[in-house]
C-alpha cells in the first residue's frame, strides 16, 4: 500500500506568477534534451497488477514453517479420502489372530487389542476431526460475521445490548453446557460440533465488530452511502471484504482448537463413542495397555500433536501475510 | 458559463443546522451538543461554483455532507430544485441520489481497495438499479472523459498514483450525471503539479455538463481560482458572502481579512503596502457556544454588542452578505 499523503500542498498564486530568472533560461546541450513528458506518461502507473490474493499467497510462501503446516494438512486430508477406500482393512471388527501387533510393513502403527489396523483407525479418526474443525470454523465464521457485523454497524445502543450479551455467553463455563448439549443430542459428530460452536464465533463476532467500526466512516463507504446503499450492501461488499485478513485469522485458530477440544471430550468419553474411530477415543483405549503396547497410545497422539502444530504454523503465517503490520 | 446561464437557483439552504451529541463516557448523564453548523443559509445558482473556506474544523464537511443528506440536519430547509430533501427519510431521498454526488478530499481513502476500477466506477449506476449493459457502456465513456484508459478498468486502486485516484474518484462522481457535485478538498492532498490539471478538469466539465460545484477548501487562494461565489465560514456560521471579485476587493468581515492577509499577493507593491494581520487567541470548540459573536475571541474590533448579539446576515452591497455588528 502506498503510503497515506498527509501534508497539504497548496497552490499559491506566487508561484505560479514568479518570473524565471536568466540561470533558467541557461542554454541545454543537445544530449540533454528531452521533451518533457505528457500527462500520461508522468503518472505512470508505477507497481505491475498483482491482486491482493496473490500478495498475500507470495508473502504466505516464503513462510517454510507455514508451509509444511499446509502439506502436511493436505496429504493428511488426502489419505483420510482416499485410503480407508481401498485399504482391505476396516475400522471395525474383531481380528483375533492379529491383536496388538507392533508396527510392520503390514500395519503401519501396528493394530489393537481387537485386531484392528491402528494406521487405518487414524485416518477414520483424521475424517472426524477434519469435518469437525472445518464445520465448526464455518459455522463460526457465519454467525460471527453476521454479529459482529450488525453490532459493529448498528452502533449505539443495540451495539451495547449485543455485547452484553456476548460477555454474559462468554461467562459461563463451558464444560458445563458441554455436557449438557452432548446428554441431551446424544454422542455424535453433529452434537460436538454444535457444543463446540456455542460460544466460540464470539472471538470472531468481536473481531469483525472491531473491523466494521474502524472501516465504517472510511469515504468509500460513504461514498457507497451517497448512492444509496443500505447498511446490508455496504457490509456485504465494503465492509467484509476489508476486514477479511483478520475475519480469516480468528478463523483459522479456531480449527485447531476446535479439533483438539473434540478429541479431549471424546478422550474423557462423553464425545464420540467407540467403536466409532476419533483420535480421543483412540487414545482413551490404549491407556489400560500403555505399558505393554505404548505404540497403541503413540501414534494417536503423535497425529493429534502434528495437527494441532501444522493448524497453528498456518494460522501464524496467514496472520503475517494477510498483514505484515500485525507480525510481531 | 455566462452570468446569464446562471440564474436559476438550483439548491437554496435555509438556517441549516447539524448539531452532533457529545458522548462524556458511559456513565455520565451530561449531555452536550457540538454545532458543527449553526444556522447557514445560502443559494446554489445552477451551473456556478460556489466555495466555502474557513479554517479547519469550521464545519465545511458537515456542510456538504449534509446538503447531499450523508447527514439528516437537526434543523433547516435543504430545498433541491423547489423540494426540501432535509425532513425526508432515507428511503425518501433515493430517487434524489442520483442527482447529488460528492468527490472526496482522500484519494487513498476514497476507493475500495478490494475493488477493480469498472467497478467502482459502475457503483453508483449499479446501486441506482440501471442495467448492466448500459452501466458498462456508461463507465468506459467515463474513463476515457477523465483521461485514463480503458485497460485501466481491471486494475485495483493500489496501482494508481494520488492525481489518477483523484480522477477514478471524479469519474465515480459523474457516473449518475449529477447536477450538483460537492467537491470536498479534492485536491489538498495532491502533488501541486497535478493540482492544475484536476481543477482544469473540474472547469472543463463544468462548462460541458452544467454542473453546480460547492467547493470546500481552507485554502482562499485555491477557492479564488475556481469559484464564482465565496462563502467564507467560521465555527459553523457564515460570516460572509459575495462575488468571487467583490470579495477580493471588498471584504469587509474581520476573519475574511484576515485569511484574505494570508493569501500570498503576487504584485510587489501592493505586497509593500498590504500587511498581514495575524490571527490571535484560540479557535473555541463549537460545544456549547455562549452567546453573541463566534469570533469576537479573536476579533480586534470587538465592541460591547459583539459578545451580546449574534450578529445577522445582510446585505451591505448587492450580492454581498455580511454577518458582524461594527463592519459594512
Ligand atoms: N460525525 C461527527 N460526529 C461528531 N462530531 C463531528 C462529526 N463530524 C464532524 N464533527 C465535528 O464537527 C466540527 C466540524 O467538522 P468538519 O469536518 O465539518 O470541519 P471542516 O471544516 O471540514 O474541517 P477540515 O478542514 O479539518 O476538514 C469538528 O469539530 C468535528 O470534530
Ligand atoms: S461582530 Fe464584533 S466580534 Fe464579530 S466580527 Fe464583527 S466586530 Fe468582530
Ligand atoms: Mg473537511
Amino acid at each position: 500500500m502506498a503510503r497515506k499523503k498527509k501534508e497539504h500542498v497548496v497552490l499559491r498564486q506566487e508561484d505560479m506568477l514568479r518570473i524565471p530568472d536568466a540561470e533558467t533560461y541557461r542554454e541545454l546541450p543537445e544530449e540533454q534534451f528531452r521533451i518533457c513528458p505528457e500527462d500520461d506518461e508522468a503518472e505512470a502507473i508505477v507497481r505491475p497488477s498483482t491482486t491482493y490474493w496473490h500478495d498475500v499467497w507470495q508473502r504466505f510462501r516464503r513462510d517454510p514453517m507455514a508451509l509444511c503446516g499446509l502439506v502436511f494438512i493436505v496429504l493428511m486430508t488426502l489419505a483420510a479420502i482416499l485410503i480407508p477406500r481401498f485399504s482391505p482393512y476396516s475400522y471395525d471388527g474383531f481380528f483375533f489372530k492379529s491383536r496388538n501387533l507392533g508396527p510392520s510393513w503390514e500395519h503401519l502403527c501396528g493394530t489393537d487389542q481387537m485386531g484392528r489396523d491402528i494406521f487405518i483407525r487414524i485416518l477414520y479418526g483424521a475424517r472426524i476431526s477434519l469435518t469437525v474443525g472445518v464445520v465448526a470454523a464455518a459455522i463460526n465464521f457465519v454467525i460471527g460475521v453476521i454479529y459482529g457485523g450488525i453490532s459493529g454497524y448498528a452502533g449505539g445502543r443495540t451495539d451495547m445490548i449485543m455485547m452484553r450479551i456476548v460477555d454474559i455467553l462468554t461467562s459461563l463455563p463451558s464444560l458445563l453446557y458441554i455436557v449438557l448439549i452432548m446428554l441431551v443430542l446424544g454422542s455424535n459428530v453433529g452434537s460436538v460440533i454444535l457444543a463446540l460452536c456455542f460460544t466460540s464465533w464470539i472471538g470472531t463476532a468481536r473481531v469483525v465488530r472491531s473491523e466494521v467500526m474502524r472501516l465504517k466512516h472510511s469515504e468509500y463507504v460513504l461514498a457507497a452511502r451517497l448512492s444509496g446503499a443500505t447498511p446490508w450492501y455496504l457490509l456485504v461488499h465494503h465492509l467484509v471484504p476489508n476486514a477479511m485478513g483478520p475475519i480469516i485469522v480468528s478463523t483459522a485458530f479456531l480449527i485447531p482448537s476446535a479439533i483438539f477440544s473434540e478429541a479431549f471430550l471424546s478422550f474423557l468419553g462423553i464425545g464420540i463413542q467407540a467403536p466409532q474411530a476419533s483420535w480421543g477415543t483412540l487414545a482413551n483405549e490404549a491407556i489400560p495397555v500403555m505399558m505393554t503396547y505404548p505404540h497403541q497410545l503413540f501414534f494417536p497422539v503423535a497425529f493429534i500433536c502434528l495437527t494441532m502444530f501444522s493448524f497453528n504454523f498456518i494460522g501464524d503465517g496467514l496472520r503475517d501475510a494477510l498483514d505484515p503490520r500485525m507480525k510481531h | 458559463m455566462t452570468e446569464q446561464k446562471r440564474s436559476r437557483v438550483l439548491m437554496e439552504v435555509r438556517d441549516l443546522q447539524m448539531h452532533f451529541p457529545v458522548n462524556h463516557g458511559l456513565l455520565s448523564r451530561k449531555h452536550s451538543v457540538l454545532k458543527a453548523v449553526d444556522g447557514v443559509s445560502f443559494s446554489l445558482l445552477a451551473g456556478e461554483t460556489f466555495g466555502l473556506v474557513g479554517e479547519s474544523g469550521c464545519g465545511k464537511t458537515t456542510v456538504g455532507r449534509t446538503l447531499v443528506r450523508l447527514y439528516k440536519p437537526t434543523a433547516g430547509e435543504i430545498l433541491f430544485d423547489g423540494t426540501d430533501i432535509a425532513p425526508l427519510a432515507e428511503r425518501e431521498v433515493l430517487p434524489y441520489r442520483r442527482r447529488m454526488q460528492m468527490i472526496f478530499q482522500d484519494p487513498y481513502a476514497s476507493l475500495n481497495p478490494r475493488m477493480t476500477v469498472s467497478s467502482i466506477i459502475g457503483e453508483p449506476m449499479r446501486l441506482q438499479g440501471f442495467p448492466e449493459a448500459e452501466i458498462r457502456e456508461r463507465v468506459r465513456e467515463l474513463i476515457s472523459q477523465v483521461g485514463l484508459k480503458s485497460d485501466h478498468l481491471s486494475r485495483y486502486p493500489h496501482e494508481f498514483s494520488g492525481g489518477q485516484r483523484q480522477r477514478i474518484g471524479i469519474a465515480r462522481a459523474l457516473a449518475t450525471r449529477p447536477e450538483f457535485i460537492v467537491c470536498d478538498e479534492p485536491i489538498s492532498a495532491l502533488d501541486v503539479s497535478i493540482q492544475a490539471q484536476v481543477i482544469n478538469m473540474l472547469e472543463e466539465l463544468q462548462e460541458k455538463l452544467g454542473i453546480t460545484y460547492l467547493f470546500i477548501s481552507h485554502d482562499l487562494s485555491m477557492v479564488s481560482h475556481i469559484s464564482h461565489r465565496v462563502g467564507v465560514m467560521y465555527l459553523g456560521h457564515l460570516v460572509e458572502m459575495a462575488d468571487m471579485r467583490e470579495l477580493y476587493t471588498h471584504n469587509l468581515h474581520p476573519y475574511t481579512q484576515a485569511l484574505m492577509s494570508a493569501v500570498p499577493i503576487a504584485d510587489p507593491d501592493v505586497a509593500a503596502a498590504s500587511q498581514r494581520i495575524v490571527l490571535q487567541g484560540d479557535v473555541p470548540a463549537p460545544i456549547d457556544p455562549p452567546p453573541g459573536c463566534p469570533f469576537r475571541s479573536r476579533c480586534r474590533y470587538c465592541t460591547g454588542a459583539c459578545a451580546e448579539t449574534m450578529p445577522e446576515m445582510r446585505e451591505v452591497s448587492p450580492g454581498h452578505f455580511l454577518a458582524c455588528h461594527v463592519k459594512g
